[in-house]
């Protein structure tokens, strides 16, 4: 036997599984070979030294609590940093979306302008006195109040439709 | 024969050197178109055409029946839309039948100096020329054309007795071309003597559009900017949605301008919408809740908004 073959069948010398005829050549070998030699007396020291530790029994209650642990996963409510947490996020997500609306908004003096915005009956009241006063030759009143009359008429079936 | 060529010589030396002017017949027949409808009691079938920008043009069939010196009832045949809705001016005051509703809305207008004139404006502001007659309603009238001095505001083209100096037909054109307004009597009776008051008469409730009593409660701004022509030619106060509300008019004799401007709401129902009559601006500015409307451009109604303070 080399050393080679030695160091295969070392692991199975030291179980005790070798046949007998095997386990003789592996002998003559250590006796001969001196690094082998050392290589079984590691490994029987490292057995050794696992065979003093003492034994732990597995906790009663280990696998309730595995089980809840995965469960509170499942639901989402595993322990996350404060500020993963909803109740910072939400109002993060608020006030930064706020200061960006501000940000983006015109200065305050083109923000106080509000082009085409007024409630339609509001418009109604104001376009109906603004035809009535038109009172000169040009202008026939009584056709810009048809004309009103039919815008008004059209604003309130496309706010229905809406 | 040679007095002949020296008369001849001299009557075109004159034309040439003193052309007729038809600036004075104008002014005269604007003026008394002004005054016509005190003078003239009257009843006809009108019909009307609107196109607002791009549509199809719509037509309106409306009757016409007006008492001297004030008082005038409209009624509107057509489009269905519009059928059966009347508009009552009587005096100063106006009323409105919405046949849907089964209700008559008060109105207001806003009213100006007695002295005002407007054809005096419509003359300083527009090249206003006769050119020419043509019938309406089987009546003989003057075709007169307004076109503005300054700005590309539309054209205007009216029709008037040449009797009676009623206006019997209207026409509005953009810079282009495009008859945006037009009205003209189809028949026309005049002087009729069977025009009952009654039809002037409006009774039961008037709906919710009344006068404020003339107490506003606010420092009523006015513009410090005005198109070229432009000047304020009627105030007036009343209730807009519960609000006191001024209403300021601005005119340059032909088109008109107006400025409403009431107290600010902490709560608003507002939403988007584009008119077709005419152009609108909305704005809130200390407090105050703005709205300017005309048919003038965008930029000029931008140019008054800002000016006002």
């Amino acid at each position: 036997m080399n050393c080679k073959k030695a160091r295969r069948t070392l692991s199975d010398y030291v179980d005790n599984v070798l046949p007998r005829s095997i386990a003789a050549d592996f002998e003559n070998h250590i006796k001969e070979c001196p690094g082998c030699a050392a290589e079984l007396d590691s490994v029987r020291s490292t057995i050794a030294s696992l065979r003093s530790l003492a034994v732990r029994n597995t906790p009663v209650d280990l696998w309730p609590r595995v089980r809840r642990a995965v469960q509170s996963v499942q639901v989402g409510n595993i322990a996350r940093p404060f500020y993963f947490r909803p109740a910072f996020i939400a109002p993060a997500i608020t006030v930064t979306t706020a200061a960006v609306a501000m940000l983006l908004l015109p200065s305050p003096r083109q923000d106080s302008r509000k082009p085409d915005r007024l409630s339609s009956q509001e418009y109604h009241q104001y376009i109906s006195y603004h035809a009535h006063s038109q009172q000169n030759p040009f202008v026939d009143s009584d056709v810009v109040l048809a004309a009103v009359e039919l815008d008004k008429a059209k604003i309130r079936t496309d706010g229905n439709r809406r | 024969m040679s007095f002949r060529v020296v008369n001849s010589a001299c009557a075109l030396l004159i034309v040439l050197v003193y052309p007729p002017t038809l600036s004075a017949t104008v002014s005269e027949v604007l003026h008394r178109a002004e005054q016509a409808e005190k003078l003239v009691s009257y009843r006809g079938v009108k019909y009307a055409t609107v196109r607002c920008c791009e549509e199809d043009e719509i037509r309106f069939k409306m009757s016409v029946i007006h008492l001297k010196p004030d008082k005038t009832r409209v009624t509107y045949l057509a489009p269905s839309t519009l059928a059966g809705m009347v508009t009552v001016r009587n005096g100063s005051r106006r009323w409105q039948y919405y046949p849907q509703q089964e209700r008559w809305v008060s109105c207001h207008r806003c009213l100006g100096p007695n002295d005002f004139r407007v054809s005096t404006q419509v003359l300083h502001n527009y090249k206003v020329r006769i050119t020419g007659t043509e019938r309406v309603a089987g009546r003989e009238a003057y075709v007169v054309n307004a076109v503005p001095k300054l700005g590309s505001e539309p054209t205007h083209r009216i029709w008037i007795d040449k009797q009676r100096y009623i206006v019997v037909g209207t026409e509005t054109k953009t810079g282009d071309g495009r008859v945006i307004r037009s009205s003209r009597f189809l028949s026309l009776a005049l002087d009729p003597r069977d025009i009952k008051l009654s039809l002037f008469q409006v009774r039961g409730d008037t709906g919710s559009v009344s006068k404020n009593g003339g107490r506003i409660g606010f420092r009523v701004l006015k513009p410090s900017y005005l198109p070229a022509g432009y000047k304020l030619v009627g105030a007036s106060t009343s209730s807009v949605n519960g609000h006191a509300c001024s209403h300021l008019q601005f005119s340059n004799g032909v088109n008109t301008v107006s400025l409403f401007q009431r107290q600010a709401g902490k709560t608003s129902q507002e939403y988007v919408f584009l008119s077709k009559v005419t152009n609108v601006l909305s704005w809130v500015k200390n407090g105050m809740h703005f709205t300017l409307l005309g048919d003038l451009a965008r930029s000029e109604l931008q140019k008054i908004a800002d000016s006002v303070r």
